[in-house]
């Protein structure tokens, strides 16, 4: 795998890589910052502020003109969270058209993707008084329609329970109760704050001709808006394994035709951990895909489920499972789910079963190499990790996965949280 | 063998009847890890009703996703983990007209071709294993009956079309599929997936020579019998729509609303489908993108979210744009709309915006190809319904604002209009 090239200076840094073979250029920014209570709605609302003008282009309507103007390029913002912290992102892509355009997209796409995360002052554009208001009430419907999609606010739900009194479990937009209390010149004040205490790292993929040059103008661009501080670690937020064994059960209710059912499960083991390969390999044979115990005999063998799968979240190392079923099969699904931990945990794992599973993810980590929006986030989860890992390290540490290490990573995990959204009538 | 190089796409494309009728479409990508294989046929959710040993048989809904599901199902074999032992990721999905089996794979290639072709190839059906399937597609359809955004589009169909099977949720519901029987199946299977009714895509790192030369020895190796001739049977469905509005009430914090324009017939000319296509496309942005005018005052009045979009399809049959999203009052946003577009009928379109999302038409299809599975499944599709998608540089090259201002007029019209809300429970708790 080539890799990418960095150029730093204080917490800003930006990362390059030339690819050739595409028709797309992509380029991103991305500001992580530690989550709290106190920060989480205004910095939930800024990435979506941004779009909404710059003090050059004062609305959404001149904004967007001028990205459609340059062939179509996509200049967007979008807020992610990893763990207990918030990242917030500019990006753009970029089609080559040399053959229908001038070449000067990438300067000018560089210049408004800038211009969105940097082109601000207080009263103006995104920061005038009318978007704000207008902006709170279009967040709080964003906050209040996460419920209108069942799967994601269930696992959602379960998730936050398991990490309760933590940052991670901090909700991504933020809190509704908070909307009314925020005003323009609040807003203001968390941008301003943001770009004091936030890290900056920025990617810039594909077939670019000068590839150093535009990195180091970004990068000069960065430092004249973030001045001063230093790169900071990442702080640790794998969930430790609980010293006693006690399941929480939340049941919620909803007017809905299929019930919901999440289980989390700590493991104790992040992305940076020595056991991490074990855990994803665990994770592959449990119910990472469509040959795993999970989907043969929760959908196949016992036809109880359309969708059943198993995913491990980086930061927390929290593996979750989630399923929709009919109300009346909860215990069914529960029994058939925990027996097939049990025989992870009993080393009930067939030799195809390793050999599918180690194949499977190297297919899903070699695609990534076909991607650059896909190798930018790779990098990016290896910042917010604590740890860079290659993708041919990784896949020679998977292929070194053995059927007990996989055994010991599913004897030391433990169910935290079972979670289930169901219709009141037929509890 | 006919070989196309688009020299502005950097890209070839080698197209290939097979003699047993099975079109063959490859696209190699020299720099990619990725090979992304599609196999469809032209077969969906609208074909349930047909001519088969010369007597008409109407088959219960659903039954093209249904026989989708059984496919996977083989007498020896488990076909994930087939695929799993070559380490490649499978799937498949059932739309209005096309049913479509797919994978994904950085190794492996040829086997995982002769995988795909041969369980699709094979049918394996028993009164059990169809049996068993039920369980599992009724929690798939109880989950689409979950999705408000799915449900105002099915609502919306259901709406605009008084005859025509697109009305009918590509699943079937719950009752219709606890008809299907093992023989129906069979019925289905024997009927449409003959390989002169289906197209294989391969889109990736791989030599064209060589893999064209593997899929004819995979084919050889087998026999099919003549290709039927399929008769489909399709209602005579009214120009008009069925119903001007549609509700549903569900468990929701944010009402819904699409409004939909009926087209009053379909396109089997594959040249003038992509431009009809191109041409609303580009319409569709002018008129209600993130540039337009009426964008910014329903943002700016708290009519909608920045969700708001617009699509539209067309096929042999069949035809209709859709659009809408998430709003507060949905019956104002309707309302609004609908005087907009009689507005701006009259007035016609800017020049400049027509101009500006013609040239962004252009920059995000060239996007696009970088993406293989993007790729592989629109140019399927497209091939299917007669058109090439690369001529799309072409097709939109070729617009003129005269053209898409007489789209407006003949296609925007009162009297095909439709919408469809999803209204929040009354008794929410």
């Amino acid at each position: 795998m080539e890799s990418f090239q960095t150029l730093s200076a204080g917490r800003c840094h930006v990362h390059i890589l030339p690819h050739a073979g595409f028709r797309t250029k992509e380029v991103s920014i991305r500001l992580h910052v530690r989550m709290d209570r106190q920060h989480v709605t205004p910095y939930a609302l800024l990435p979506h502020m941004w779009m909404n003008g710059t003090d050059k282009l004062p609305s959404t309507r001149s904004l967007t003109t001028a990205c459609d103007n340059l062939y179509g390029a996509s200049v967007r913002t979008s807020l992610g969270k990893r763990g207990g912290y918030h990242i917030l992102e500019v990006s753009a892509s970029i089609p080559d058209v040399s053959f229908v355009a001038e070449d000067s997209l990438v300067e000018r796409a560089l210049d408004l993707l800038c211009d969105v995360l940097f082109d601000h002052t207080e009263g103006h554009g995104c920061f005038d008084d009318a978007l704000v208001r207008r902006e709170l009430d279009l967040h709080r419907r964003r906050i209040e329609a996460a419920r209108d999609e069942k799967m994601s606010f269930a696992l959602q739900r379960c998730f936050a329970i398991a990490c309760e009194g933590t940052p991670a479990a901090l909700p991504r937009l933020g809190f509704v109760e908070d909307l009314p209390k925020l005003n323009a010149s609040q807003l203001f004040r968390a941008y301003e704050e943001l770009l004091q205490n936030a890290e900056a790292h920025a990617y810039i993929v594909g077939p670019f001709d000068d590839l150093q040059s535009v990195g180091a103008a970004l990068l000069q661009r960065l430092t004249e808006k973030m001045i001063g501080g230093s790169a900071v670690p990442v702080e640790r937020e794998v969930l430790p394994r609980p010293e006693s064994r006690s399941v929480r059960e939340v049941t919620e209710y909803d007017d809905i035709h299929q019930s919901q059912l999440d289980l989390a499960y700590i493991t104790g083991v992040g992305y940076a951990d020595p056991e991490y390969p074990a855990l994803l390999m665990m994770n592959g044979v449990f119910g990472g895909f469509a040959h795993s115990k999970l989907f043969i005999h929760v959908r196949e063998r016992h036809s109880l489920a359309y969708t059943v799968w198993s995913h491990v979240d980086q930061a927390t190392g929290m593996l979750a499972v989630m399923t929709g079923i009919s109300p009346e099969k909860r215990e069914q699904a529960l029994t058939i789910i925990e027996q097939q931990l049990n025989d992870l945990r009993d080393g009930k794992i067939a030799d195809e079963e390793l050999e599918y599973t180690y194949r499977s993810l190297r297919n899903q980590y070699t695609v990534l190499l076909d991607q650059p929006a896909a190798l930018a986030n790779w990098h990016h989860q290896g910042i917010m990790c604590g740890r860079q890992r290659d993708i041919d390290e990784l896949l020679t540490d998977l292929e070194r996965v053995t059927r007990d290490d996989i055994t010991k990573v599913a004897q030391a995990i433990e169910m935290s949280t079972l979670y289930f959204l169901t219709r009141k009538d037929e509890a | 063998m006919m070989s196309k190089q688009a020299d502005l796409l950097k890209l070839t494309v080698t197209e290939h009847k097979l003699a047993n009728g099975l079109e063959v479409c490859l696209m190699p990508k020299p720099n990619f890890h990725q090979t992304f294989a599609m196999f469809a046929t032209k077969y969906g959710s609208i074909d349930n009703e047909f001519v088969i040993d010369g007597k008409r048989r109407r088959v219960p809904d659903g039954i093209a996703h249904f026989l989708e599901h059984k496919m996977f199902e083989d007498e020896h074999v488990d076909v994930f983990a087939q695929f799993a032992a070559h380490g490649a990721s499978v799937n498949a999905f059932t739309t209005f007209d096309e049913t479509a089996y797919y994978f994904s794979c950085t190794s492996d290639v040829k086997d995982n071709l002769n995988i795909l072709l041969d369980f699709v190839q094979r049918i394996y059906l028993t009164d059990e294993n169809v049996e068993k399937e039920k369980g599992i597609i009724a929690q798939e359809i109880r989950m689409g009956d979950d999705n408000p955004d799915r449900r105002a589009f099915m609502e919306l169909l259901a709406a605009m079309y008084q005859k025509h099977p697109v009305r009918i949720d590509i699943a079937g519901s719950v009752e219709s599929i606890y008809e299907i029987t093992k023989s129906d199946l069979l019925d289905c299977y024997s009927t449409f997936y003959h390989p002169s009714n289906m197209v294989l895509v391969v889109v990736g790192g791989f030599d064209a020579k060589e893999m064209l030369e593997w899929i004819e020895q995979n084919q050889s190796r087998k026999t099919f019998g003549k290709a039927p001739v399929i008769e489909r049977v399709y209602p005579s469905e009214p120009e008009k729509p069925g119903s001007p509005r549609q509700e549903v009430h569900l468990s929701v914090t944010q009402p819904r609303c699409l409004i939909g324009w009926k087209e009053p017939h379909g396109t089997s000319n594959g040249r003038d489908l992509l431009h009809q296509e191109m041409l609303t496309g580009v319409l569709l942005d002018v008129l209600f993108g993130k540039t337009s005018s009426i964008y910014t005052e329903l943002l700016d009045a708290g009519l909608i979210d920045k969700g708001f979009s617009w699509e539209y399809e067309l096929t042999e049959h069949y035809g209709y744009t859709v659009g809408g999203g998430n709003s507060p009052d949905p019956y104002a946003l309707a309302d609004r709309i609908a005087r907009y577009v009689a507005d701006t009928r009259n007035r016609g379109i800017d020049a400049d915006a027509f101009e500006r999302a013609r040239k962004k038409a252009i920059g995000r299809f060239i996007m696009s190809l970088d993406q293989n599975a993007y790729l592989a499944k629109t140019y399927l599709t497209y091939r299917l319904r007669g058109a090439s998608f690369l001529d799309t540089v072409d097709a939109l090259t070729s617009l003129s604002l005269a053209d898409a201002n007489r789209r407006l007029d003949e296609h925007l019209r009162e009297e095909s209009r439709v919408v469809s809300l999803i209204l929040p429970n009354q008794a929410a708790g």
